[in-house]
């Protein structure tokens, strides 16, 4: 195995990286998004007590 | 060697599509969620659920393999003189090797690498419905792998890796896992699905991986069980849906033909593994509802197991072929000779 060969081994493991990685991130974020909005909507908001103290 | 102008500006232009229909499973789940006020952080998935599924994609799955398998040997296509030792060598260590080595690796990259690499986010989106998610790993793990696959065909300097899946001048389930070791243990979409298990998608993860192992099995095997679907009238709209969805003998066993263009063999397409759709999305699929006459790579001359299973590591002795020290990125087609296209022909008929 040459020089040229752990290359080109690196390369096809860094397409594959990007390849894994951007649709990770995609559908990642995307339901994190989903998450976010629909816990925060008012009307899927779950009814927890806040206690507030006075001075 | 550079890659064809139009080619790039196709890979270009399908992968920034893809970045959409990535994206369209959680839209739609959104979409749906807020029409229906749904919150699905209440609905687990049963644990009798998640056992049969469990079950099924470890045990069900071999015993179907194996079935199979058997089938294949009973209709003729291993016979000795195009299964010989080299070849039988290149399939067997092939077959086994994703099964000995790259289990344990996935899963010490799931239950060890992952909490390093994203903390505190096992099962943050355990809350995705069943079937949510498994909208959303069937559209994530195939594109992937359909991407990893067509980069293989249309880079140069990325095809010999995926040279051996292309060799054997037959087809049979076997083929399925005949790959250079590279090529498995770097599989894109076996890294995006082990992290989408880990975020929570697992029980999902299992059916998809089930259902796609089914496919791509089948449609690698001689078994040419798509052919009634072309044959009677009254099912050609089913198998007008069928070949546009997932893949079949007819449309894989194209991509695996030692010519291209001829009205059959397609070599340059049908890179979809479980559905087709890509093929038809991206505008790579080749449907002509037949069979080829002959399989593999036109200037195949045998090379060593060891070569195609690990190359670059080990070199083959075959002077001027790809995976030679000093041979070509890529070989043009050598004319096919009439000897080879008739006996994969004849077995072609006793398997079918």
């Amino acid at each position: 195995m040459k020089f040229a060969d752990g290359w080109l081994l690196l390369k096809k493991i860094l397409v594959g990286i990007a390849i894994t990685v951007v649709p990770l991130a995609i559908i990642a974020s995307g339901l994190w998004s989903v998450q976010q909005t629909r816990v925060n909507h008012p009307q899927t908001k779950s009814t927890s007590s806040k206690v507030t103290y006075a001075d | 060697m550079q890659i064809d102008p139009a080619v790039r500006k196709s890979i270009f232009r399908g992968i920034s599509l893809s970045i959409f229909i990535y994206a369209l499973p959680v839209a739609l789940m959104y979409l749906s969620f807020s029409i229906k006020g749904y919150k699905p952080w209440q609905n687990p998935l049963s644990a009798s659920q998640t056992w049969f599924l469990h079950s099924w994609s470890n045990y069900g799955i071999s015993c179907f393999v194996l079935l199979l398998g058997v089938v294949e040997f009973l209709s003729g296509l291993y016979d000795r003189d195009r299964w010989d030792g080299n070849e039988k060598l290149t399939d067997l260590v092939c077959f086994a090797f994703p099964l000995l080595l790259l289990r344990p690796f996935v899963t010490y990259f799931g239950l060890k690498l992952l909490p390093l690499l994203l903390p505190g986010a096992k099962n943050v989106f355990s809350w995705v419905p069943f079937w949510w998610g498994f909208f959303i790993i069937c559209v994530a793990d195939d594109l992937t792998q359909y991407w990893y696959h067509r980069l293989h065909h249309q880079v140069p300097w990325l095809w010999r890796f995926h040279r051996t899946h292309h060799s054997a001048a037959y087809m049979g389930m076997s083929m399925a896992s005949r790959q250079n070791a590279f090529y498995t243990i770097f599989f894109s979409q076996i890294y995006l699905t082990s992290a989408l298990v880990y975020l929570g998608l697992g029980p999902s993860a299992l059916l998809v991986q089930t259902i796609k192992s089914m496919i791509t099995t089948l449609a690698h095997s001689s078994v040419t069980w798509d052919k009634p679907f072309y044959k009677y009238r009254v099912l050609h709209p089913v198998a007008w849906v069928l070949e546009r969805l997932i893949s079949t003998p007819a449309t894989h066993h194209a991509h695996h033909a030692a010519t291209t263009d001829d009205g059959v063999g397609y070599y340059k397409g049908n890179f979809g593994n479980m559905f087709f759709l890509w093929d038809v999305i991206f505008g790579t699929a080749h449907i002509s509802r037949q069979y080829p006459n002959a399989y593999g790579i036109s200037h195949y001359e045998k090379d060593q197991w060891y070569a195609q299973f690990l190359w670059p590591v080990f070199k083959s002795k075959i002077e001027g072929s790809e995976l030679a020290p000093d041979g070509p990125m890529v070989r043009v087609d050598a004319p096919l000779t009439p000897l080879a296209t008739s006996a994969s022909s004849k077995i072609r008929q006793v398997a079918a």
